[in-house]
């Protein structure tokens, strides 16, 4: 049940994330961002085999935000695309430099690298509540200006739009989801989940709301797939349900061509 | 006065856009701004409308846009179709509300795209795209309107019909055109401008060999057309 509440609540948060983040043209962000996070916890890991408690969420969000803010500085000076690989190969070599100094604990970096659809805790159910929580609220509160923007950025901006603080705005969206489902999902394949099925309700959606919604079901139905054949596919859930929404969005978009 | 500029400057790092830029345009007035590749036509709408702060003096109805935003409340500004995000699903009413939840349809009517309301803006050809991001414009019931370029890719009736509503509207209309002829018969004024002011007037005062000259740097010919306007005629190195 805790598995089906959790596919139910990432559905949600990677629609808006994915959605807001395949508009923006910044689909990579969520790479570097969930590689941020990672940074985070395997700090957090860090930390603890120092014999410093910290909850690992705290610190991922607080690396997943600092990286993503400091890629979208930098895209500045070059183009997007540059300014968030760095910040994705910074955060990488941090989680790796990080674990080298981390004894015993470093193999929990595994779940958080590959997720763990089906050993959702309590504390893991609460942290994603509290994203969708989040997520929906902030979306909903700027929504109309969220589309001005990304529709037009020049005239959001000419219109009295203050368009740095949406940038971050939509940072903080990404930045907090990508943290929430890491440990569901796992850094390397959030990618796929978030992406995915953005990009296919962008091509297929007759509104802006249609493409979220539609999202939103391609995602929980893909994360749903894995978890099922997961019980019978000796490959773990996240891994399947990566694979079932690529392989959707391949097949999909050379039906559509 | 809709917008006064005196010594107006900007620079990107150490390229200048424009420089010892003066000038006033009057409430109500229609003007095409136009001049070479790079010659700052769209940092110059940019600056009137405070995204970019330029040195020098700007006051745009009274105001200075760099520090005073509120003056946006009554500016609408139609930048290149490049810069859209075109493949958004979105529709055509959803594009059109972002200025104005409440527009008079008579704005759509007579840009002959009512009937295109519930369709998706990427579905639309490029004088029709063009025709909704002026229709936004104009829902917002601007006393300035700021246009860069609004005629690219835009087919001949596409383009009748946003001047003839640019005529109509009760506001000052500034326009940037890589083309002027158009818009030529319509404007009330037309600015030359690369980098500096070349020459701000009456088409018949502008267009003449030397200024286009100074502006272009090459030979332009100039045609005059039977109601006795000035039509430079460019060729596409010039633009």
């Amino acid at each position: 049940m805790d598995s089906f509440i959790a596919i139910f609540l990432i559905s949600l948060i990677v629609s808006i994330s994915g959605n807001l983040s395949v508009f923006r043209k910044a689909s990579f962000l969520i790479a570097s961002v969930s590689h941020s996070a990672l940074a985070g916890v395997a700090f957090s890991l860090f930390l603890s085999s120092q014999g410093i408690s910290v909850d690992y969420f705290v610190v991922a969000a607080a690396f997943a935000i600092a990286f993503s803010a400091m890629a979208t500085v930098f895209s500045k000076f070059h183009d997007v695309d540059t300014g968030v690989s760095i910040s994705f190969a910074l955060s990488m070599a941090l989680a790796v430099a990080f674990l080298s100094l981390t004894r015993n604990l470093s193999g929990k970096i595994w779940s958080f690298l590959f997720g763990e659809l089906y050993l959702i805790t309590d504390k893991d159910l609460f942290y994603l509540i509290l994203t969708a929580v989040m997520v929906l609220l902030l979306f909903g509160i700027f929504y109309e200006k969220l589309l001005f923007y990304l529709f037009d950025p020049e005239g959001s901006e000419a219109s009295g739009i203050n368009v740095k603080f949406l940038d971050f705005i939509l940072i903080l969206i990404i930045s907090l989801s990508a943290v929430s489902v890491i440990r569901s999902v796992g850094a390397i394949l959030a990618y796929a989940i978030f992406v995915a099925p953005a990009a296919i309700g962008k091509k297929f959606a007759r509104s802006v709301k249609q493409s979220f919604i539609f999202s939103s079901l391609i995602s929980f139905s893909c994360l749903y797939a894995g978890l099922l054949l997961s019980y019978s596919i000796p490959i773990s859930a996240s891994a399947l349900s990566a694979l079932i929404a690529s392989a959707l969005y391949f097949a999909l978009m050379i039906k559509k061509s | 006065m809709a917008i006064v500029a005196k010594n107006l400057r900007f620079s990107y790092g150490n390229k200048i856009a424009l420089e010892n830029l003066s000038f006033e345009i009057k409430e109500g007035e229609f003007v095409a701004v136009l001049g070479p590749n790079g010659a700052g036509k769209t940092t110059l709408l940019k600056c009137i409308i405070g995204i970019l702060k330029a040195d020098g003096e700007i006051r745009v109805l009274g105001k200075d846009p760099r520090k005073d935003k509120e003056v946006l409340r009554f500016i609408s500004y139609v930048p290149q179709r490049s810069s859209i995000s075109i493949d958004l699903p979105i529709t055509v009413a959803e594009v059109i509300k972002m200025s104005s939840k409440n527009f008079e349809e008579g704005i759509v009517e007579e840009l002959g795209i009512k009937d295109k309301m519930n369709t998706l803006f990427r579905e639309l050809s490029g004088g029709l795209q063009q025709r909704v991001l002026i229709a936004r414009a104009l829902a917002k019931k601007p006393r300035i309107i700021l246009l860069d370029e609004p005629f690219n890719g835009v087919d001949i009736l596409s383009q009748e019909k946003i001047v003839e509503m640019l005529e109509k509207i009760d506001a000052t209309v500034i326009t940037v055109v890589h083309n002027v002829n158009p818009v030529l018969h319509a404007v009330d004024r037309v600015m030359l401008l690369n980098r500096e002011l070349i020459a701000f007037g009456k088409p018949n005062e502008v267009f003449n060999r030397e200024n286009l000259l100074k502006a272009y740097k090459a030979e332009i010919p100039i045609v005059i057309c039977e109601e006795g306007l000035a039509h430079p005629l460019y060729g596409d190195q010039h633009g």
